[in-house]
């Protein structure tokens, strides 16, 4: 046994020529199962980043009333049942108008805004920053009354504004009236996806003046955990915390399924729910989901045209080496030594191709990541600053190397097996 | 004591005479709405609306309108152009409804929205309410071109109500010649004007031509800022009653086909 794995590299060493093509087409299949694997997390981790911003965090507590009004009249007590950096969360209290009625008015150019944002600048700015900014910032946007506003690229594009413009804001107040307030223009960020493209930000006091919200009172809280972990986990930790103190709904998986919660229950007055982010993004999920298994599907029928190669090429080396083989068994190894050093030799290569193949993706994923991918249209919400941010976590790269080793063990079985039963005088007798 | 006692008298005798000649804002506002509501009738007419947005062109829409005052019912059904017939906006009950005959599907809309995407309101095809979602905050006199005016500032008392802050031109004949709606923080969004009014029945009006413009939407042509704006002309007004199934949405389906 010890001595079947220096035979084996000996061996590949010796017929290098035999096995390169092989050794090439392992690499790289290696290399573009990586590629896209590592680029497929990196759009998830994007979408999940911009996700975050867009709902405010890894979860949101929401206010609801049984005539569908969503609010939060008692802002302070919410976070008080919450808890903050102690329970390990992060805060930040939003007014948002979704399905708004707003509109962004410059130089005689008008947009309807699907949804305005009031955030608290100064909890969030530094999220905020993650966005790919093509003029502008958030850097001080919440000093000198915070009435500063961030918009999308194709919103600035349809106005005709540059950072520094007043924009002119005519929304309707929670009692249906047209009001206007100024935001200036503080920074145009790039996002032509359905999360932000239509969608602007605002100070949270900004908004509440321009809706003449009640003091006080929010739509939802956007929550982040501090620290890193089972998301899932931690969301049902505070969920049992919170119903302790508030009368809440239960996890809804969906935001849909929490107004049908709403719809279908029969209860009064006040009642607060939980969204996660894995609730908010369902349905993009599930296209991700759709794209993955597209994706791999692809990379599994090239795995498995490779697994095709390997079967071959290796029927044809124990041809080659029967002779060998013969040898060897005249001179006393046995059936399971045979078959060990021919899987032994498949896994050597494998090895050696997954870490040149590994190699050759992080050049590819480097490469990729030098594009930008930002003219694709909507495809923003999986770009980070308009680039494939790829991430190669230990787990896929054992997974990689793992699929590798036993694609080349399953195509080597047979071959091997074969060679393992080849006797002696049988392999002269072959010549 | 003498001398102090005649100045006392004569100041209440000025607030009295000043107090007289001030007019009953509500009494004035409820003329105004009277001589434009049809409550013993049903009123029918056809509105030709023609949006001009600079440098993009002009698009006309030919309306027929029904009114039932007395029930707070109307009915705006779209004639022209082709493409936008059979369009209809129904009010009845408390909601206004949006009938589109492609997809056969109705929508809730608002009285607030505009109307076919003009500066014009639905609210705009029905009868003013001021004295009823209006309070008055300030008035005074002036003249619009050569008529005799009461200015009148109004804040809204109801949320209903488009525009929660109006100035209203209101010539001595108890119409409303012009007015300049606001946002709640007193921005201007549009100006109405209604230089004519052609009777209708005995004692009832309507404006041959509202004329629209917006505040906030328009672009700058050879270095002028061009506002967009709405005209808005009004014909063949008629009182005769008009069947019960025509304000309903069995009634739109039907014609949409």
């Amino acid at each position: 046994m010890a001595a079947t794995l220096p035979m084996a590299l000996r061996n590949l060493l010796r017929r290098r020529g035999r096995y390169s093509i092989l050794g090439i087409a392992m690499t790289l299949g290696c290399a573009i199962m990586t590629t896209v694997a590592g680029s497929l997390q990196g759009m998830r981790s994007s979408l999940q980043d911009k996700a975050a911003l867009y709902y405010g965090g890894d979860f949101s507590l929401h206010g609801l009333r049984k005539d569908g009004l969503e609010r939060i009249p008692d802002t302070a007590l919410a976070l008080k049942a919450l808890g903050g950096r102690d329970e390990g969360l992060i805060v930040s209290p939003r007014i948002v108008d979704r399905e708004s009625s707003s509109f962004l008015f410059f130089a005689g150019a008008s947009i309807q805004l699907k949804m305005i944002t009031g955030v608290d600048w100064k909890a969030e700015a530094s999220s905020f920053e993650r966005l790919n900014f093509i003029s502008g910032g958030v850097r001080g946007i919440g000093e000198n009354s915070g009435q500063g506003i961030i918009i999308s690229e194709p919103m600035a594009e349809a106005l005709g504004a540059r950072v520094g413009d007043d924009l002119l804001v005519l929304g309707d107040t929670v009692t249906g009236q047209r009001n206007t307030a100024t935001a200036v223009l503080r920074g145009i960020f790039r996002d032509s996806s359905f999360l932000g493209a239509d969608t602007a930000y605002v100070g949270i006091d900004y908004l509440r003046s321009l809706m003449q919200y009640p003091e006080g009172a929010t739509t939802e809280i956007g929550v982040k955990f501090a620290r890193p972990g089972v998301a899932a986990k931690q969301v049902a930790e505070v969920q049992r915390r919170l119903e302790g103190s508030l009368p809440m709904f239960a996890l809804a998986s969906s935001r849909d399924e929490l107004f049908k919660m709403q719809a279908d229950q029969d209860w009064q007055g006040q009642r607060y729910a939980i969204l996660s982010l894995k609730a908010h993004v369902r349905q993009i999920d599930q296209v991700v989901e759709l794209m993955s298994i597209a994706l791999y599907a692809l990379v599994g029928i090239l795995l498995g045209v490779v697994v095709l190669g390997i079967a071959n090429t290796y029927r044809v080396i124990v041809y080659e080496r029967r002779r060998e083989i013969g040898t060897m068994r005249a001179l006393g190894m046995q059936r399971l030594g045979v078959a060990r050093l021919f899987l032994a030799e498949a896994g050597c290569l494998a090895s050696l191709s997954s870490v040149l193949g590994i190699a050759l993706a992080l050049a590819l994923l480097a490469i990729i990541g030098s594009l930008s991918f930002s003219w694709i249209p909507g495809f923003d919400v999986f770009l980070s600053h308009g680039r494939i941010a790829w991430y190669l976590s230990p787990g896929l790269l054992v997974t990689v190397v793992g699929i590798m080793l036993s694609t080349a063990l399953l195509a080597s079985w047979a071959p091997a097996s074969r060679a393992a039963h080849i006797e002696p005088a049988a392999a002269y007798v072959m010549e | 004591m003498r001398k102090s006692s005649a100045i006392l008298i004569l100041a209440l005798l000025g607030l009295w005479a000043a107090s007289a000649q001030t007019p009953d804002f509500t009494a004035m506002l409820k003329k105004v709405d009277a001589l434009v509501t049809f409550s013993n009738s049903d009123f029918s007419a056809e509105c030709m609306v023609v949006q001009t947005k600079p440098g993009e062109g002009v698009t006309t829409n030919r309306v027929a309108l029904f009114r039932r005052d007395s029930k707070e019912k109307y009915l705006m059904l779209i004639l022209e152009p082709k493409s936008e017939k059979g369009k209809g906006y129904l009010k009845i009950d408390e909601g206004l409804w949006l009938y589109d005959p492609v997809n056969r599907k109705f929508e809730f809309s608002s009285s607030k929205e505009r109307f076919q995407n003009s500066n014009a309101r639905n609210s705009d095809f029905t009868h003013s309410n001021f004295a009823g979602d209006y309070k008055v905050t300030a008035s005074k006199r002036d003249k619009l071109d050569t008529r005799d005016c009461w200015i009148l500032d109004l804040k809204a008392t109801s949320s209903d109500v488009t525009f929660p802050i109006t100035r209203i031109w209101i010539s001595d004949d108890n119409l409303v010649r012009k007015t300049e709606d606001y946002s709640l923080s007193k921005q201007l969004l549009r100006t109405t004007a209604m230089p004519s009014y052609q009777q209708v029945g005995q004692d009832r009006y309507i404006p041959v031509t509202i004329f629209i413009v917006d505040a906030l939407r328009g672009k700058k042509i050879k270095g002028e800022f061009q506002h967009e704006t709405t005209e808005m002309t009004i014909s063949k007004p008629s009182l005769q009653a008009l069947p019960d199934a025509l304000f309903t949405k069995a009634y739109l389906e039907r014609y949409g086909r």
